[in-house]
């Protein structure tokens, strides 16, 4: 791919964007713009050229993003509403202002989100044989084994909380489905204050949600039915008056007073233990609630910023569990995406197949650049194994941000640790979500005999990095992996990221420094190849724009391209439109959130955002500056977000090699040239697919996976 | 044949050795490591912490037991980095911070019961001869450099050493107390005031200016080479492409970039400001940059010698070219101080196998040679004890405290009847026995010029039984040098239990 086609691709798509004359917001609000992301996600649950099951993945991820979103987005804003209820954000807008727009769409969304369970996903799965039933559905057959189930499986799991004038509200769990139980008031039972009595049941979730029912193979109910169905049998003596499920998401963003702690991991899972109490942020309950029970929860649960009435099932999570519990008898069907076997770069294809210690040879001939989850990511376990087995290497150093629950990598670094190796690992127990699996890692390699170090203060470490330290027959010899997804060979089949594989003294040396600096040692004073966040990051690359717009005021040749996961910093949103005025032509691959606004005459008429969502989750973050004809090709662990160029150490890295970099020039074409799942962001905030008028149809995934699995990047 | 080609491997490794330096410094606690092999050197890592000590000594005289543990603890924590390589040799190098000190030793000591390591408390001198070897090594063009003229400006944080090279040798080298960190503690009640940056110049300016007076007339100097520990790459960082120069322009922005952000006033700015006084005192268009430390000249003694204890050939060669530059400066009688040094060393090489003495004496024994008559400059009857006064406060490139002060007792002890005096009676007995070694040869030396007349052009000494022979070649009547040679000779018998017998031989040209 030359250089002259991927300007030619941006000109033109530059070109055909409609402008916007005027706008009274120049940014969008970032919390919408997530929202927007989700809204993408569940526009691929409604595509129906997507596989059934997938579509069902689709609609599970949705919810879980809105959970999390819930717990840290808007639990924030709620903090934020508390103690600076004036400060705003860049688009003016107060967190109470936030969350009330937030909530608003959010109800919008849910609707969306259930109409397309119900009008499209149900309907989709009884063409193919597949039933959720509501309990009036029933058989009696059914009806009886769903008698004796209960009975057997369900009952004893049972746990119900009488809530009296004795017995106060209880503690509800974050994220779990409770079963509300009004009880008509009898001799057996009174109410407390101005409350009728009731019960509430946890669904546990011990159960399988899905169950499946007799006769009928691919039919199931819901858990939650099926107690509501039998719910007398747990009162005999009390009359149900209404049952009603709902879900409560809690507040769970926590800060950490790092000055005032002496143990970081104690002083984490003791935060964790609060994350149990965080503030109600948002309550789902069931639509047809009675107003009397939707003012008890209010009430009792503290006001949740945004209540959400859902007609259907609560946590439309279950979705996903169906491809496993399906049982095929139509013989092959196209359910899934078709399956594929992460490719082996050719590089290494020795050192996995046949002699495991060529890797070394092989990064010494020239870095290996690997594009995952198109090619396999056990490139990078084997590596760190055979780094731990090899005789020769003395010490290897690796930041940790998110592992998977069976680590392999961990594994290598504990046996590098007991063959005797020094071993470093920065674990990084701030990592929101996975504090308690990064402590439990970070005991075991402590353990093991590793040093580790739990990050910077009040920094998260978000760095991709591995140390190998070998002393070969010319000295000391670092080998260094650099990349943009974490160390996590689960995420790493679903996650689209590139890793760079070099053996370069100037990256050794500076990734030598970078874990010493990790470790506490002061701060090198200058870098030779790599660019660390939080010191040095925006700088450099507000450098690198500066030197694009001054090109493009000279009238010569100037564009960038650059692909990530958010853009919400606002210094670097003013340089970009800064570098649209001044005729920089810009193409950005934005994933998820983007708070800036294309195409706006004389703001940012030269700048055209895409997002892609697909199959994969992309998640690489490349950045192109064309530089006067000299392109600077740099990978990194970082987005252009606040939060990750002024608190998080992240590193970016460039791509110096004219093989790898002409990968990473058709990765962009390809990216800029899909049609299939790309969007594009219009000055108003919200997203169109491609237009496909006059185009190749092209998924950009689909044909890296056709290109891996025939090697034909070479 | 795998495990033939493994021993190989070994072997060839095993070539390359991994010597580590901890530098203690005023500011902060360094380790570099390095690999070094006949051909190369390379520092393979280069890591600090963050210690003030300097704070402690140039305000309370001594450092404080707080900071002592702090620095017994990072120096804990760079052997369990040294771990991570083979680590062949350990060296711990002190700046001024811990060395002017006034319970510099009871730190050490510490150091020492702890770790098992000796300090090297490093003066001045050594301070700079290791920085000029860490610039030679960086400094690809430093021989032409120091021969079109050239000024190391090396800016510590204690002090500021300014080192002129003309004619590719040193020829004249002078430490003022301007380092970075010195000047922050005396001037920081004056930090916030807007004209702080004048306030520096204005200090610096003085001492500068009283370098220009003592230093070499009509030295043209090219080249302006800043380094030492204040200097690093965090000014090239802010410049707008890579580059290690900086001109005054440079510095005038960084001034005014470092004044806008409070935060970093406190040590770049001195830094800054030594660096642009430099340029303008000078006149040269650019200041090159390198961030070269002592360790770097510790690791390249190291590959050049293989030990600590072994001065490189350069900074010898540097300490004898300042101590002619200073015998020329008191206006000594160059003809018969070089007589007197070829002589001692001819006597030092021919008593080897009595003596035993080191290299390193030998050095020290040169350069006593050379100025042994410096005090005659001012007066012609007590100038031994002059000259003993001048050598104590001397800068002689490359020389340990202990060095200088054996080299002033020599120049001291020279004109005999030294039993008695109270310096030489205060030193250790090992210590006497050497430095009369040395003492005799150089009084041996000075007696067989007596008349300052080079009548005697060689001296060949050979022990038979009891008896150690003197045969002074001469053509001319040498009957004063024999008589002040026969005054001497008592030395040896007290030394080595010899009878000296004396003859003169025809000198054949």
């Amino acid at each position: 791919m030359s250089e002259a086609h991927l300007y030619r691709l941006l000109t033109t798509l530059i070109d055909q964007q409609p402008v916007q004359e005027t706008v009274e917001q120049p940014y969008i609000n970032r919390e919408l713009s997530w929202l927007e992301f989700n809204l993408r996600v569940l526009g691929e649950a409604r595509n129906v050229e997507n596989p059934l099951f997938e579509r069902l993945n689709f609609l599970a991820i949705t919810c879980s993003n809105l959970d999390e979103f819930f717990m840290v987005r808007a639990g924030s804003l709620h903090e934020l509403s508390r103690v600076s209820p004036q400060s705003t954000d860049i688009t003016g807008m107060t967190a109470r202002e936030q969350l009330e727009e937030i909530v608003n769409y959010v109800k919008y969304f849910n609707k969306k989100q259930y109409s397309t369970y119900h009008r499209q996903l149900l309907p989709a799965l009884a063409k193919v044989g597949i039933h959720i039933v509501r309990s009036e559905q029933l058989t009696i057959t059914q009806r009886e084994y769903l008698a004796d189930y209960f009975q057997e499986e369900i009952f004893p799991v049972l746990t119900p909380i009488a809530v009296d004038s004795s017995r106060p509200f209880p503690l509800i769990a974050n994220r779990s489905i409770y079963l509300y139980v009004g009880f008509e008031e009898s001799e057996e039972i009174t109410g407390f204050d101005d409350y009728r009595p009731f019960a509430l049941i946890q669904i546990p979730q011990v159960l399988p949600r899905l169950i499946r029912l007799n006769e009928a193979p691919n039919t199931f109910i819901l858990l939650e039915d099926v107690i509501k169905l039998f719910i007398g049998e747990m009162f005999p003596h009390l009359t149900v008056r209404e049952t009603v499920c709902f879900r409560i998401t809690r507040n769970a963003d926590f800060a950490i007073e790092e000055d005032e702690i002496d143990d970081l991991l104690v002083e984490i899972e003791d935060k964790l233990k609060l994350r149990r109490r965080g503030e109600v942020i948002r309550l789902e309950i069931d639509k047809k609630v009675s107003n009397e029970v939707q003012e008890l929860f209010v009430d009792l649960l503290g006001k949740p910023d945004a209540i959400i009435k859902i007609k259907g099932p609560l946590d439309l999570k279950f979705v996903s569990q169906l491809p496993a519990l399906y049982r095929s008898f139509n013989g092959e069907q196209v359910l899934n995406f078709a399956p594929f076997t992460p490719s082996v770069p050719p590089e290494l294809v020795d050192f996995l197949e046949r002699e495991p210690s060529a890797i070394f040879a092989e990064i010494a001939r020239g870095d290996i650049l690997l594009h995952h989850p198109y090619q396999s990511f056990d490139s990078v376990v084997r590596l760190i194994e055979q780094a731990a087995a090899d005789p020769r290497v003395l010490a290897i150093k690796q930041t940790l941000y998110r592992v998977s629950g069976n680590s392999p990598i961990i594994g290598a670094l504990i046996k590098a640790a007991e063959q005797g190796k020094q071993v470093l690992v920065l674990v990084e127990l701030k990592a929101r979500f996975d504090e308690s699996n990064n402590i439990h890692w970070a005991r075991r390699l402590e353990r093991a005999g590793c040093h580790v170090i739990y990050g910077v203060k009040k920094l998260k470490t978000h760095s991709k990095i591995t140390l190998i330290v070998r002393r070969e027959e010319t000295g000391i010899r670092r080998y260094v992996h650099l990349g943009t997804g974490n160390y996590n060979d689960q995420t790493a089949k679903l996650y689209t990221d590139l890793g760079l594989l070099t053996c370069r003294d100037d990256i050794g040396e500076d990734a030598t420094a970078f874990f010493n600096m990790l470790s506490g040692y002061t701060v090198p004073e200058s870098w030779r190849q790599l660019v660390p966040a939080p010191r040095l990051l925006k700088n450099r690359l507000i450098q690198l724009l500066d030197r694009e717009i001054r090109y493009a005021q000279r009238g010569e040749r100037s564009y960038v391209i650059a692909k990530m996961n958010s853009l919400s910093d606002r210094e670097m949103i003013d340089k970009l439109y800064a570098a649209s005025q001044a005729g920089v032509k810009i193409l950005l691959i934005v994933r998820g959130i983007c708070c800036l606004r294309p195409g706006v005459k004389n703001l940012s008429e030269n700048i055209r955002i895409h997002s892609i969502v697909g199959r994969f989750l992309e998640h690489s973050r490349i950045f192109y500056f064309y530089n006067n004809g000299e392109p600077r090709i740099f990978l990194s662990s970082a987005d252009w977000m606040t939060r990750n160029l002024s608190r998080r150490v992240e590193l970016m890295f460039p791509v110096d090699s004219p093989a790898c970099r002409s990968r990473i020039e058709d990765i962009l074409a390809l990216q800029m040239s899909d049609t299939e799942r790309a969007h594009r962001l219009k000055s108003d905030g919200s997203y169109e697919r491609i237009d496909r008028r006059g185009r190749v149809r092209l998924d950009s995934q689909n044909v890296m996976i056709k290109q891996m699995m025939e090697n034909e990047y070479e | 044949m795998q495990r033939a080609k493994l021993a190989f491997v070994l072997v060839t490794a095993i070539d390359m050795r991994y010597p580590a330096v901890i530098t203690i410094g005023s500011y902060e606690i360094s380790l570099t490591i390095a690999e070094i092999s006949i051909e190369r050197l390379r520092i393979i890592e280069r890591l600090a912490k963050t210690l003030a000590l300097g704070s402690d000594t140039y305000r309370s005289g001594r450092i404080s037991a707080e900071k002592t543990s702090i620095l017994l603890s990072y120096i804990e924590e760079f052997k369990l980095k040294l771990k991570e390589y083979p680590t062949s040799d350990l060296v711990i190098i002190a700046s001024s911070a811990l060395s002017e000190a006034g319970n510099r030793y009871l730190v050490c000591e510490q150091i020492r019961r702890r770790f098992g390591i000796e300090v090297l408390l490093l003066n001045k001198n050594q301070e700079m001869a290791y920085n000029h070897l860490a610039v030679r090594g960086a400094y690809a063009n430093f021989q032409q450099a120091a021969a079109e003229g050239l000024l190391i400006f090396e800016i510590g944080y204690g002090s500021v050493q300014l080192s002129l090279y003309t004619e590719g040798e040193l020829c004249f080298s002078q430490n003022l107390s301007l380092g970075t960190l010195r000047l922050h503690e005396r001037l920081r009640n004056l930090a916030k005031t807007a004209d702080y940056a004048d306030l520096i110049k204005e200090y610096i300016a003085g001492d500068l200016q009283h370098f220009q007076s003592f230093a070499p007339k009509k030295t043209e100097i090219k080249h302006l080479i800043v380094t030492g520990s204040s200097v690093s790459n965090r000014f090239v960082v802010s410049a707008p492409e890579e580059h290690t120069t900086l001109t005054l322009a440079d510095c005038h922005s960084l001034e005014q970039n470092l004044l806008r952000n409070q935060d970093y006033t406190s040590l770049l700015l001195p830094t800054v400001t030594l660096i642009e006084q430099a340029i303008l005192f000078t006149g040269v268009e650019q200041a090159i940059l390198f961030p070269a430390v002592p360790a770097d000249g510790v690791i390249y003694q190291l590959q050049q010698t293989g030990t600590i204890e072994q001065l490189p050939t350069t900074v010898i060669e540097e300490a004898i070219s300042a101590a002619k530059r200073i015998a020329a400066r008191y206006r000594t009688d160059k003809r018969h101080v070089n007589t007197v040094v070829r002589l001692a060393l001819c006597i030092f090489d021919q008593l080897k196998s009595l003596h035993r003495l080191t290299d390193h004496d030998r050095l020290l024994l040169e350069i006593s040679c050379n100025l042994h008559n410096i005090g005659k400059y001012f007066s012609m009857h007590d100038d031994q004890d002059i000259s003993f006064a001048l050598l104590q406060a001397m800068e002689l490139s490359g020389l340990s405290d202990e060095d200088l002060s054996t080299i002033a007792l020599l120049v001291r002890l020279h004109r005999g009847n030294f039993y008695t005096d109270s310096h030489y009676c205060r030193l250790k007995p090992a210590e006497q026995i050497r430095l009369t070694k040395l003492l005799s040869i150089l009084v041996l030396a000075n007696a067989a010029d007596a008349g300052h007349s080079r009548k005697i052009r060689q001296i060949k000494l050979q022990r038979r039984g009891k008896y150690l022979d003197f045969k002074l070649f001469s053509g001319e009547d040498i009957a004063l040098e024999l008589h002040a040679l026969k005054r001497e000779f008592p030395i040896l018998t007290d030394l080595y239990g010899l009878e000296v017998r004396v003859k003169q031989e025809k000198y054949d040209e």
